[in-house]
């Protein structure tokens, strides 16, 4: 089968199960929103997808290979990660950032070629930081370098996206953009996992939901399915209010604590 | 300034450093002093040029280490003297003589070597444990303390006051006297430790972006661990089993570079390099023309300009290491 598989994941950390009996398919074309309160184990799955966290039980799957016999410059072409608040140690210029996404698609001392190079200007243009494209990134601000390392997972192309917490620290305006550029890749063929907080956005953004508790899968399913007050109330303990708004869109509102 | 323009400049400033380490002394002797039937040849071959090749291979070495490891470890106060390697490189040579195994250099240079390979591994120990670069420079610092202390008791220890001059003498770090056959063992292992060190440029540059990212891009994080190791361990070790402990030509280079050089690691160690050899052959140069009986030790001129260096540093870094 196509696109990113995981079978009965186990992950035991400091004496705590992080992930249990994990299993997820995330085929191409589909936007996958992984949900949970924090500690559910959202992010270590999001590492074991992307096959940097060994499990101790199940495997990930790359078009029905296991990720291990799949060398790691392959993994890295056709897996892309964005991790969760990502620094960048040195002051490297924007474009430098974003050329780092090109590294699995180049030989040892191989320079940039053309595919490379318009890789970036594509990848820097979809997410609106060509324009400081010179500037050092710790010039920047938290929203701008945000964008700018999304800009770096662009640039590399890959099939499979996993992002944790993309639209964190973005204002309004570029998190539709963001939104609107998961979007785009998933339609231009790509499986896209995106690990969540907000209720509300996952609700719109998602095409499925993953929705984790201690480890395990409790909900999954379309957003309409799982993202249903009941549920909410076990996993959050919070009321959420879901209300219809003008365009018939369904609208999450996450009210008080429950019981 | 282009790459090019940097190389070519460093370039011209590594060749102005081997000249002048070629013809500076308390005998001067020009350039053409090396030709044949010249009085002066034997001076020329025998003592200046290794000396001046030396400074050459072991400066490359120092610059480049202090790159890759700032790069590596993402710390911009790394070096192969402020973590502790150099010290116990030195403790592992010192460790040879006194054991009576000085019978060849080869020996005193493995010894050195495995010293900073030790070293090495301790701070990978540690580096796995925290990521904090303070963290990491007090754990060197610790090591070097450490290292520093048992070669002074190696050295109290030693069987005769001549052995116990010499180790002295070689601890504080000088190119002086140095012969062919020294030559000869260090800059083959040198050169290779360079080697594996350029082998990890691209890795460098990923992990700028943090471990799981550049693992994410396909850098496997294990082989680059093994040739910084290798890489700084041969190259430093073998540095060390030569010329005694030289410090801070690592931290200064890679920090008086990074404006030029830009700050991405992979652009840096090239530069550093060449860098590197400069310093080293302008300060042995200069420290022929200090006055005085002796001549001033090489590593002691070092640490002089690079101490007050490494404060200026950590003054203007210490929002940032903590």
């Amino acid at each position: 089968m196509s696109g990113l598989a995981a079978t009965s994941l186990g992950l035991m950390r400091g004496g705590r199960r992080v992930l249990d009996g994990v299993s997820a398919s995330l085929v191409p074309g589909c936007v996958t929103a992984i949900l949970g309160p924090n500690g559910a184990g959202k992010s270590s799955l999001l590492l074991a997808l992307a096959g940097l966290l060994p499990t101790e039980s199940g495997a990930v799957l790359l078009d029905g290979r296991p990720l291990g016999a799949i060398s790691a410059r392959e993994r890295g072409r056709r897996i892309g990660y964005l991790a969760q608040a990502a620094e960048v140690y040195w002051d490297l210029t924007v474009e430098a950032v974003v050329t780092l996404g090109r590294l699995p698609h180049r030989g040892a001392f191989a320079g940039l070629s053309d595919a490379d190079r318009q890789a970036v200007a594509r990848a820097m243009a979809l997410t609106d930081v060509a324009r400081f494209a010179a500037r050092p990134v710790k010039q920047l601000s938290g929203g701008e370098r945000a964008r700018v390392l999304l800009a770096r997972l662009v640039a590399g192309e890959p099939e499979v996206v996993l992002a944790d917490e993309p639209l964190a620290n973005l204002d309004p305006a570029h998190q539709a953009d963001s939104v609107a550029l998961f979007r785009a890749l998933a339609d231009a063929g790509a499986a896209v996992v995106l690990v969540l907080h907000d209720l509300a956005v996952a609700a719109r953004v998602a095409d499925r939901v993953l929705l984790l508790a201690d480890g395990q899968v409790v909900a999954e399913g379309a957003p309409e399915a799982v993202l249903v007050p009941e549920i909410l109330a076990r996993v959050y303990g919070v009321a959420v209010q879901v209300l219809t708004g003008p365009d018939g869109e369904r609208l999450l509102v996450p009210g008080g604590r429950v019981g | 300034m282009s790459r090019s323009a940097l190389l070519a400049a460093l370039g011209g400033l590594l060749l102005l450093g081997f000249a002048a380490s070629l013809t500076a002394g308390k005998v001067w002797v020009p350039l053409w002093g090396l030709a044949e039937g010249d009085p002066r040849a034997w001076i020329m071959a025998e003592l200046r040029l290794p000396r001046a090749l030396l400074g050459l291979g072991i400066g490359a070495m120092l610059g480049a280490s202090g790159a890759v490891l700032q790069g590596y470890l993402r710390n911009p106060l790394a070096d192969p003297g402020v973590l502790g390697i150099s010290a116990a490189a030195a403790l592992g040579a010192v460790l040879a003589i006194f054991l009576g195994l000085a019978v060849s250099p080869l020996i005193i240079t493995a010894f050195g070597m495995g010293g900073a390979v030790l070293a090495m591994l301790l701070l990978a120990l540690l580096v796995g444990a925290t990521a904090s670069p303070l963290t990491f420079i007090l754990a060197g610092v610790v090591l070097s303390s450490l290292a520093g202390a048992l070669t002074a008791l190696l050295i109290s220890l030693a069987p005769t006051p001549f052995a116990l001059g010499e180790i002295v003498t070689w601890l504080m770090g000088a190119l002086t006297d140095r012969s062919r056959a020294d030559a000869a063992l260090a800059l083959p292992l040198i050169a290779l430790g360079l080697g594996l060190l350029a082998l990890t440029g691209r890795a460098l540059d990923a992990l700028s972006l943090g471990e799981a990212t550049a693992q994410s891009l396909g850098v496997d994080l294990a082989r680059t661990r093994w040739l910084v190791i290798a890489g700084v361990g041969l190259g430093v070790g073998a540095g060390v089993a030569v010329t005694g402990v030289v410090g801070f030509v690592g931290l200064i280079v890679p920090h008086l570079l990074r404006p030029f050089a830009g700050a991405q690691p992979s652009r840096l160690i090239l530069p550093s390099a060449l860098g590197g050899a400069a310093l080293l052959l302008l300060a042995d140069a200069a420290v022929r023309l200090v006055p005085g009986a002796a001549e001033l030790k090489l590593g002691i001129a070092m640490a002089l300009i690079g101490a007050p260096f490494f404060l200026l540093l950590l003054w203007r870094l210490r929002g940032e290491v903590s």
